[in-house]
């Protein structure tokens, strides 16, 4: 092995010791052409390695969401970091020895500089392998973080409810209810579930442009043309022997046979969808949307029952639905609760260890991230866990109306307070939350309860509520005014770390990575 | 406080130096009021119990020459040995309680306790990302026996195939080294580095990590000129007295080349073509198989893939040393000596047969011209 060591400098070593030996390699190369195809060839499917990769973390990747689309952005100013609505690929995190030489599963090593000096090591992956031949990847510490937040806040989703509705001062129904969250529902129950399911097999006709309206006309309502006069033929002799019955009783005479379907002629049909086109097109688009599974479209919107009161039928009886929660703005495109909490319900009671059962949940930290009046006039926004939320609605903290000396004004709601560090935060207390059909989570606050916020400072470690209520007892009475709004609004070092769960207004808990 | 003796006692330089914080404290008469925490509940009691006299019999440091310098900090004891036995006492107690946290994978396990031609699986090299191709796009069609399918875009390597070639590949370099061969494993790629060098170390073999410059084979009078060399028996003992042979040999070509990275070794498989030398090769989707004589199809982009191959067919050379050295003890030596240092032998021994003559007679001339 001596001469191995000699002249270092060349790139190249080659052990030259064995000069003696054989010049030629034994002649395997006759078998090169045998190659062992059979097995792969001929029965693919029972293969073991297919076996092995069909059962492969590879192949177990969901296929990505449609990216989400709003043509709205085209004219408004976007920002190319800004964090997708909801995310459209798998998170994929390693483990820290792996991560040290870049092996995250895929096909080759990702580069170390940017995923190993990373607090949160979480990717996803656009392309295992591009033309390019580089993986595809990015963080996916923002929507990963946002859920794990979300989830802190221990929130169920809830039903959409329109604006202007009756149900909107009313308790939110969960995603869960039994009568809402069925997706395998028989032909018969299509009709009577249409105002409370969220899946149907035909589109959201108010949210189709016009060209996706044409190519749904073309591809899919045209070859469906027989089947539709079958559905009215049944329909219009369901109808005609009801009628003849009703004929019948008041006629004192006896019942008549019954109408079958074969029974019409197409003559006759052709007659009935004349009139029901030309007299009673409520009729003929509740048979229409019936017959497609189209979603629920409001009352109040052009094909509705209220838009067309004018246009109804004398002498017929019309079954009026409410509009159910996806009529307004359409059906969302996953579970409403799209896999965000399997919560059915908020209405547990927090327990503290020394002030016992508490009113209200814990209050999350809220930052003003657009006040009222900046460069225009907004509706102000808060950040929670993450989203984006309304500030709450009607009289509260965020917007006091008349002036009144119990109540103050948060300082950075109205105008941008250059004088808090990081922007304005509050506490506020998250009620419900909702997906709405374009994939977003709506957030409902509310003001958190003042003992609440106190109770949630001293346990982040902003506030000694325990200590400074002990000191009361004994100090000169003082209102609970003064002891509460009169001292600095510094926060103390306490146990809380900056950027950790706890620091956010977030209840404590270690990240499962 | 009495400091008019203060500079008469410590001199210009004190007095020029301002007063430290340590020596305030010997100048004040006054205990301050500060509670201090002490870890020995024992200590703090005794300090504690008599404050009174404490304070009274307590005298200034400047006053009492003999006074032992007061400490600022309480004294901790060490409880290093009773923290130990506890630490010992609990573990005892409760050291086998609770689940066992088992080690499965480490990468690097195949540096540790590198796999051989026994261990290649269908479960390893899937582990190890061998199925993974390269985007659908860049294949060279040459590959379609290979490939199991498509999928997220990449072609996906049949398992199978891989493990057959694979296992082939590493009777070939068995069978090399047992031939005494020389192996060179090429890997030129960032991070291939360990890989060859592991593979190299245990088949015995040559490494290459760096370019390769172009002409080592084809211009080796050039660029291998005066690289040492050896001749060894086959017991690899070095064989002495072939200097003059080696000075005037050509330079050495290796009996098969194993490249990890075809795809930027181009020049060297299209070397080793011209003189014959069987090359193995990782042969990725977009690789052409024809470059090399024996082609393993897997992902040549993931370096724990890699690591597998490097390792099985470093492990397959070693089995191939072994062999051939048990062999040797045993008389039987698989290979002959090449040609060309049969020839230079033959004439080795001619000259010296000559030199030989030439002496003789030379011996017997000087001899008849003495009898005569």
């Amino acid at each position: 092995m001596g001469a191995r060591a000699v002249r270092l400098q060349n790139p190249i070593l080659i052990d030259q010791r064995r000069l003696l030996k054989a010049s030629r390699p034994p002649n395997l190369g006759a078998r090169k052409r045998a190659q062992p195809l059979a097995m792969a060839t001929t029965s693919r499917s029972v293969s073991p390695g297919a076996a092995l990769l069909r059962a492969s973390r590879l192949f177990s990747m969901p296929q990505p969401l449609p990216t989400p689309t709003d043509h709205s952005q085209a004219t408004k100013h976007k920002s190319n970091t800004a964090t997708a609505p909801y995310p459209t690929h798998l998170s994929i995190t390693t483990p820290y020895t792996s991560r040290l030489v870049g092996d995250w599963g895929f096909k080759r090593p990702l580069p170390l500089k940017t995923t190993l000096k990373t607090t949160i090591p979480l990717v996803r992956v656009k392309k295992v392998d591009s033309i390019e031949q580089v993986t595809d990847f990015q963080s996916a510490s923002d929507h990963t973080i946002t859920l794990e937040k979300f989830q802190e806040m221990n929130l169920s989703m809830s039903v959409p409810v329109p604006k202007n509705s009756s149900e909107s001062g009313k308790v939110p129904r969960s995603v869960f209810e039994e009568d809402g969250d069925v997706t395998a529902i028989p032909k018969s129950q299509l009709a009577k579930t249409e105002t409370v399911r969220w899946k149907f097999r035909g589109p959201w006709l108010a949210g189709m442009t016009d060209g996706q309206f044409d190519e749904y006309l073309k591809k899919t309502v045209r070859p469906k043309r027989s089947a539709f006069r079958n559905f009215v033929k049944q329909h219009y002799a369901a109808e005609l022997e009801t009628e003849q019955r009703q004929k019948a009783a008041e006629e004192q005479r006896e019942e008549p046979v019954a109408v079958r379907a074969q029974d019409i002629t197409d003559k006759a049909l052709t007659n009935y969808l004349r009139e029901l086109r030309q007299q009673d097109r409520v009729t003929l688009f509740r048979l229409v949307s019936r017959f497609l599974d189209l979603a629920p479209v409001s009352n109040t919107s052009p094909a509705g029952f209220l838009y067309q009161l004018e246009e109804l039928k004398p002498e017929t009886r019309y079954e009026v639905k409410n509009d159910g929660p996806y009529a307004e703005a359409g059906p969302p495109m996953t579970h409403p609760s799209a896999g965000l909490s399997y919560l059915r319900t908020q209405s547990y009671m927090d327990n503290h260890p020394v002030y016992g059962p508490q009113a209200s949940h814990a209050p999350v930290k809220a930052r003003v991230i657009l006040p009222k009046n900046g460069s225009g006039s907004y509706s102000p926004k808060l950040g929670v866990a993450g989203i984006v939320a309304n500030t709450p609605e009607g009289e509260s903290a965020f917007n006091i109306k008349g002036h009144s000396a119990s109540r103050r004004l948060i300082p950075g709601v109205d105008n941008f307070d250059p004088e808090a560090e990081g922007g304005t935060k509050e506490y506020v207390e998250p009620m419900t939350a909702a997906i709405d059909p374009s994939g977003k989570i709506q957030l409902k606050l509310q003001d958190a309860a003042e003992i609440a916020v106190n109770v949630q400072k001293e346990r982040v470690g902003e506030a000694d509520a325990f200590q400074k209520a002990v000191e009361e007892v004994s100090a000169p009475a003082k209102s609970y005014y003064q002891t509460q709004f009169t001292k600095t609004r510094t926060p103390s070092s306490g146990s809380a770390r900056i950027g950790s769960s706890i620091s956010y207004g977030l209840s404590g808990g270690g990240r499962s990575l | 406080m009495i400091i008019r003796e203060f500079g008469f006692r410590h001199g210009r330089k004190a007095l020029a130096t301002p007063l430290r914080q340590t020596w305030l404290r010997t100048l004040s008469t006054e205990t301050s009021g500060t509670p201090v925490a002490f870890a020995d509940p024992a200590l703090e009691s005794a300090l504690q119990g008599s404050p009174d006299t404490r304070t009274v019999t307590k005298t200034p440091a400047l006053f009492n020459q003999a006074a032992k310098p007061t400490r600022r900090r309480p004294v901790i004891p060490d409880t290093t040995k009773e923290d130990w036995e506890a630490a010992q006492e609990l573990r005892r107690n409760i050291g086998r309680v609770g689940s066992r946290i088992q080690r499965t994978y480490s990468p690097f396990d195949v540096f540790r306790n590198p796999p051989g031609p026994k261990d290649v699986t269908l479960e390893l090299l899937m582990a190890s990302q061998a199925h993974m191709g390269h985007h659908t796009s860049v294949w060279n069609p040459a590959n379609a026996r290979y490939i199991y399918g498509v999928r997220e875009g990449i072609h996906i390597i049949s398992l199978e195939e891989t493990a057959a070639h694979l296992r082939r590949a590493a009777r070939v370099v068995e069978e090399i080294a047992y031939r005494g061969g020389l192996i060179l494993f090429v890997g030129t790629r960032p991070g291939q580095t360990q890989i060859v060098t592991q593979a190299a170390r245990l088949a015995g073999a040559c490494q290459l990590f760096t370019k390769w410059i172009p002409g080592t084979i084809t211009n080796s009078d050039k660029i291998l000129n005066r690289m040492p060399m050896k001749v060894v028996d086959q017991f690899d003992q070095e064989l002495q007295g072939f200097n003059s042979h080696l000075m005037e040999r050509r330079a050495l070509v290796p009996d098969l080349v194993i490249c990890l990275n075809p795809m930027e070794n181009f020049t060297m498989l299209r070397e080793c073509g011209h003189v014959n030398v069987p090359t193995i090769g990782v042969i990725d989707t977009n690789a052409e198989p024809t470059w090399v004589t024996y082609a393993i199809p897997a992902n040549d982009d993931s370096l724990r893939c890699l690591a597998v191959i490097g390792s099985v067919l470093g492990r397959a050379g070693q089995a191939g040393q072994r062999r051939r050295l048990e062999d040797a003890k045993k008389g039987k030596v698989e290979w002959t000596t090449p040609m060309e240092i049969q020839q230079w032998m033959t004439i080795q021994n001619r000259q010296a047969e000559y030199a030989a003559r030439a002496a003789r007679e030379k011996q017997e001339e000087n001899a008849s011209a003495a009898s005569a």
